[in-house]
């Protein structure tokens, strides 16, 4: 019997037609490419609708667009010129997408209070209205963790606990979980095509553009930090915040990964996070870790701090700390 | 016989590294502190110039408090001759009777911290005229250490930016002075689970146990 039934798997194998799926993907491909491309605005990943007013040539240079990093500084302004197109047809909209660079000799660090983190929330309102973030499906970059107090057990931690309850509840406290911007950061090492890395200021982004959409950096970080556009994000009209920032909070589409990055559309002009505009309790502490004179470095050296999940030497710059 | 002398020379091998090996670790030296805290800051010093706390700590500006209270300047009715200095512990009544002083507890009466005389400022432990937007420098009287936190970054918040001029919020604009305590409240809304999906049930995997 089981001779039988080697023999007929040898025979099935060399009953394989001759070329590999290599092969047949290449010829295949570039077929399809040019199809594809002219298609791909249509329908990128199910059915994006795209307004007749994005034209033809528009498609075509969405298709064939460069990696950022690639891009020559004429490029990405022509590339930004039409997005800036294609949001006008699709909200109908000015919205103006940014180009700012990183500060030079700047680090950007957070550290947070967790005693004074209360769970309302507010972090989380401010960065759904400052970032574009899809309203439905809902999709947050914050989750405020409740857990019980003295714990630090994740796994037993709260992130849907009730709002009809007043916070914060007795024998509770908050944790908020965001992107820590890792210094070594794992999404970046599983992402196949490069769509996302780390910037001078050492701020995780995104080239939603250059995304394929395969999740690896969502299964990669340890935080939870990365969202995916399941389906269309849904962004009331007048809810959509027109100043936005290439690698941060231009409206995405369905399909890319999407991430905090410290609000870098407002934090390279000088600005605090959304978050950190948005916290009543004053829990939130931003700033440059590299100046010594700084509020985050007083708190990092002189206060209890700790970092989540120190030990998978992803070396976070988001400090939590008590007093 | 060749065994044992492999393993004596085994275990005199092991025993050399137990005893030698930590001789590093015994002369490694502490690593220094990294604390920055000013060694010339004494948040409890009391000098005879409230403001020369401001000296030691890293310049900040904020809003004025003065514009945000509804009834200041307090003279506009204190300055009157119909109204003359009470020092009385009493009862409030009329404008001042919604005024509910639980901050220390029945110790403090309003003169605690407001001038008797100069009814536009409020008043140290020692006598000092402090200014009404001023209020971390009477409060850090007693919360010193909160006050410390306050004027270096690690409690309070910063408005407007990270990069320029510090601007923080002062006391009041969080705390009450009258009832600090902060009202607990509603959070907002809870984030719905993914379209799709279920809210996941809490288990309690301490009731399976394993052993």
């Amino acid at each position: 019997m089981k001779k039988q039934k080697e023999n007929q798997l040898k025979i099935k194998i060399k009953n394989r037609p001759d070329f590999s799926r290599r092969t047949a993907l290449k010829a295949l491909g570039t077929g399809v490419a040019a199809v594809g491309a002219v298609t791909a605005g249509r329908a990128g990943f199910g059915k994006t609708e795209v307004p007749a007013e994005y034209g033809l040539m528009d498609q075509f240079g969405e298709f064939f667009q460069q990696h950022y990093k690639k891009m020559s500084k004429e490029e990405i302004s022509g590339v930004i010129e039409r997005i800036e197109r294609k949001y006008k047809a699709k909200y109908d909209l000015d919205v103006k997408v940014g180009d700012t660079p990183p500060f030079p000799g700047v680090v950007f660090g957070y550290a947070l209070n967790i005693n004074k983190c209360k769970g309302y929330r507010e972090c989380v309102r401010g960065c759904v209205e400052e970032n574009n973030q899809s309203r439905d499906p809902q999709i947050q970059y914050i989750r405020v963790l409740e857990l019980d107090r003295g714990s630090l057990n994740l796994e037993k931690s709260e992130h849907y606990y009730d709002d009809q309850t007043d916070v914060p509840k007795d024998g509770k406290m908050y944790l908020p979980i965001q992107c820590h911007q890792c210094d070594n950061p794992p999404c970046v090492k599983a992402c196949p095509v490069e769509a996302t890395w780390k910037e001078p200021d050492g701020v995780v982004v995104v080239d939603y553009n250059w995304c394929i959409g395969c999740r690896m950096c969502a299964n990669a970080c340890p935080y939870w930090a990365r969202r995916f556009n399941w389906s269309e994000p849904v962004i009331p009209k007048d809810e959509i915040n027109p100043e936005t920032h290439y690698l941060s909070n231009r409206p995405r589409e369905k399909g890319v990964m999407e991430k905090c990055t410290f609000c870098i559309q407002r934090t390279r002009k000088g600005e605090l996070p959304a978050c950190h505009q948005a916290c009543p309790t004053g829990a939130r502490v931003f700033g440059n870790l590299l100046d010594v004179n700084s509020e985050i470095r007083y708190v990092l050296e002189n206060k209890d701090i700790f970092r989540l999940k120190e030990e998978l030497n992803t070396e976070p710059k988001f400090w939590y700390y008590t007093d | 016989m060749l065994l044992k002398s492999w393993r004596i020379k085994a275990g005199a091998f092991f025993l050399t590294v137990l005893l030698f090996g930590f001789i590093p670790f015994a002369l490694a030296e502490e690593s220094p502190s990294i604390r920055s805290d000013p060694e010339d800051f004494y948040p409890s010093f009391q000098s005879d110039d409230p403001r020369s706390i401001l000296l030691n700590v890293p310049s900040f500006t904020y809003d004025k408090r003065s514009d945000e209270i509804d009834s200041y300047p307090c003279t506009t009715c204190h300055g009157d001759e119909d109204l003359p200095p009470n020092p009385r512990v009493r009862d409030l009544e009329e404008m001042h009777a919604g005024v509910m002083l639980v901050h220390g507890n029945g110790r403090f009466w309003c003169l605690t911290c407001h001038s008797l005389n100069k009814r536009d400022y409020l008043v140290s432990l020692k006598n000092q005229l402090i200014s009404f937007d001023e209020s971390f420098l009477l409060c850090g009287q007693c919360h010193y250490e909160r006050q410390k936190d306050f004027f270096f970054g690690a409690h309070g918040k910063r408005k407007d930016n990270w990069i320029l001029e510090r601007k923080l919020a002062v006391c009041t604009e969080c705390h009450n002075p009258h009832v600090t305590k902060i009202k607990s409240r509603r959070p907002v809304a809870t984030p719905q689970v993914r379209k799709g999906l279920k809210p996941m049930k809490r288990i309690v995997h301490e009731k399976h146990k394993i052993w």
